[in-house]
């Protein structure tokens, strides 16, 4: 998929953060993007927004992404519950990632993300790992 | 105009990982509010001795100050947000009041950068 015609979720209670993800995935060409404040509000809107992808933090009050992308993932529409999710967190420690990476999602990235690491990210949770050309 | 340096926020940094002056601008304006807002919470906090909720303030800072000041500041919030993981700690809030007035310098920073008017 192009990623520029992909539909992204923002997941982000923190104002300075959400602004800093929404403006650099607008720098990636990615125009079609929806912001929410905590997992709740993202399970209670995610079956109208039908994002392609979700990029959640962690930390949030009242559900963090953590709880979010679990019950996500036990959701009955199985389109929405396989929806491909980045999370992205200021939180680097082995038992929040530990945590994270068992709930099939397609990155985790240590806050602020680089442009280059959004992009790496965003474009292998659309369309899987490059596999490199054969001589 | 003014002419003081900022010590601690780095608008070309900021710029550069943000990429347009009315997005930076924007969330400078943020970045005064949410300073203005936490700095003396999380000492109320700590005072408190409700360090869960004075974490969860600097884990913010510590994930948004990398966007507008460089490494050797932003270890220093990394190192006192560390330190207030652990609830009970009693080093966190005396580690937390000696980077006050380097959070109260950034802010200083950040009004001196909105009252300049800017990039």
């Amino acid at each position: 998929m192009d990623i520029k015609r992909a539909r992204v979720l923002v997941v982000e209670d923190e104002k300075i953060m959400s602004t800093f993800i929404l403006g650099n995935l607008r720098r990636l060409g990615i125009l079609d993007l929806f912001a929410l404040e905590d997992g709740t509000a993202a399970l209670r809107d995610m079956a109208s927004i039908k994002p392609d992808l979700i990029v959640t933090d962690v930390h949030m009050q009242p559900m963090g992404g953590i709880e979010f992308v679990r019950r996500l993932r036990a959701a009955s529409n199985a389109q929405l519950a396989n929806t491909p999710v980045i999370f992205l967190s200021a939180d680097s420690s082995a038992a929040t990632v530990g945590e994270a990476l068992p709930l099939g999602v397609a990155g985790y990235i240590v806050k602020p993300p680089s442009l280059a690491a959004l992009n790496a990210k965003v474009e292998l949770a659309l369309n899987g790992p490059k596999t490199p050309k054969r001589p | 105009m003014s002419t003081m340096q900022p010590v601690y926020l780095d608008a070309d940094w900021a710029l550069s990982q943000i990429g347009d002056v009315e997005t930076l601008n924007g969330m400078i304006v943020m970045l005064e509010e949410s300073l203005s807002r936490d700095i003396p919470l999380i000492s109320a906090h700590f005072q408190a001795g409700d360090v869960v909720a004075a974490n969860r303030l600097l884990h913010g800072i510590k994930g948004f100050v990398p966007i507008f000041c460089r490494e050797a500041f932003c270890s220093r919030v990394v190192a006192v947000e560390a330190l207030s993981k652990d609830s009970h700690s009693t080093s966190a809030g005396p580690a937390y009041e000696a980077l006050r007035p380097d959070l109260e310098q950034l802010l200083a920073d950040v009004n001196e950068y909105l009252n300049g008017g800017g990039l």
